[in-house]
């Protein structure tokens, strides 16, 4: 009887080792990827939900007019060309 | 009285100096690619604001209205007919909202915000110029304009806006105000602007 609970205690013993193990070595598997997938995670609630259009308006001095506040560039004419060739091709 | 305005839009010099609201129609006309190929002229006045060589305004709606048009060319063409849901992606929504924020950093082209407007102007102006309701209120942003400026011009690809908002506005169709017809436009049997 005696001999019966020794064994099984050293089964429990190895077990409760061996899982212990494969803890560690899976960990070390598992921790880049679980940052990679953190990150896919955020890329594609960035790309899922579009930043809302700010709708700022700035007082002309000159006119007294509202206008929208925008930085011009002069290359935005052509960005816009080729998001709306991608988009409509 | 028609036929005498026709006379007329077509005889008016323009000024060199004058400052030009750009009507919905030329903005998506420069957006859109198969219009883009269509209405050459919108193009290269778009492309002359760019320049310099024109003062350009639009009032902040117009993007309001240029989006639900972009949304509504995006459906058509992906075949979507008759359906009450919302049937584009996140993904196109979000490309055309970029398309109007980069549109907005066009240098040379302001947005403002028009004075708040009261339906009974637009009613006034919908039953003595006999336009249709937003071309009331492009008509209003218009007038709001000149009293800043004293002359501004319509420029509108919109064969009525351009001829009836000419009783209260002078109003110019792009090719008026870029010269000549670009070589790649449609022919002068498809356009009655033609020049």
């Amino acid at each position: 009887m005696m001999f019966r609970l020794e064994v099984l205690e050293n089964i429990n013993e190895v077990r409760v080792d061996l899982t212990h193990r494969i803890r560690m070595v899976t960990r070390v598997f598992e921790e880049p990827y679980a940052e990679l997938a953190n990150l896919a995670r955020e890329i594609m609630k960035a790309i899922s939900s579009p930043q809302p259009m700010k709708w700022e308006y700035v007082i002309d001095s000159a006119t007294g007019l509202k206008i929208l506040k925008s930085e011009k560039d002069p290359e935005a004419l052509d960005r816009v060309r080729q998001m709306s060739d991608e988009l409509f091709k | 009285m028609f036929v005498r305005c026709l006379t007329n839009y077509s005889s008016e010099r323009l000024d060199a100096n004058s400052q030009h609201f750009l009507d919905t129609n030329i903005i998506i006309d420069y957006i859109i690619p198969s219009e883009r190929a269509k209405y050459a002229c919108s193009y290269e006045l778009l492309e002359r604001v760019k320049k310099g060589d024109f003062k350009a305004w639009s009032a902040d709606y117009t993007l309001s209205e240029t989006l639900g048009e972009l949304k509504k060319r995006k459906e058509e063409k992906n075949g979507v007919k008759d359906v009450l849901r919302e049937t584009l992606s996140t993904f196109e929504i979000e490309r055309m909202t970029r398309i109007i924020e980069e549109f907005r950093k066009t240098p040379n082209l302001e947005i403002f915000e028009p004075k708040q407007t009261s339906q009974e102007k637009i009613f006034d102006k919908v039953k003595t110029v006999c336009i249709q309701a937003t071309d009331a209120l492009v008509l209003l942003s218009v007038l709001d304009l000149r009293e800043k400026f004293g002359n501004i011009i319509l420029a509108t690809r919109d064969g009525k806006l351009l001829v009836r908002a000419k009783r209260l506005i002078q109003t110019a169709h792009p090719v008026d105000l870029i010269g000549s017809c670009p070589s790649n436009c449609i022919s002068k049997y498809e356009c009655k602007f033609h020049k």
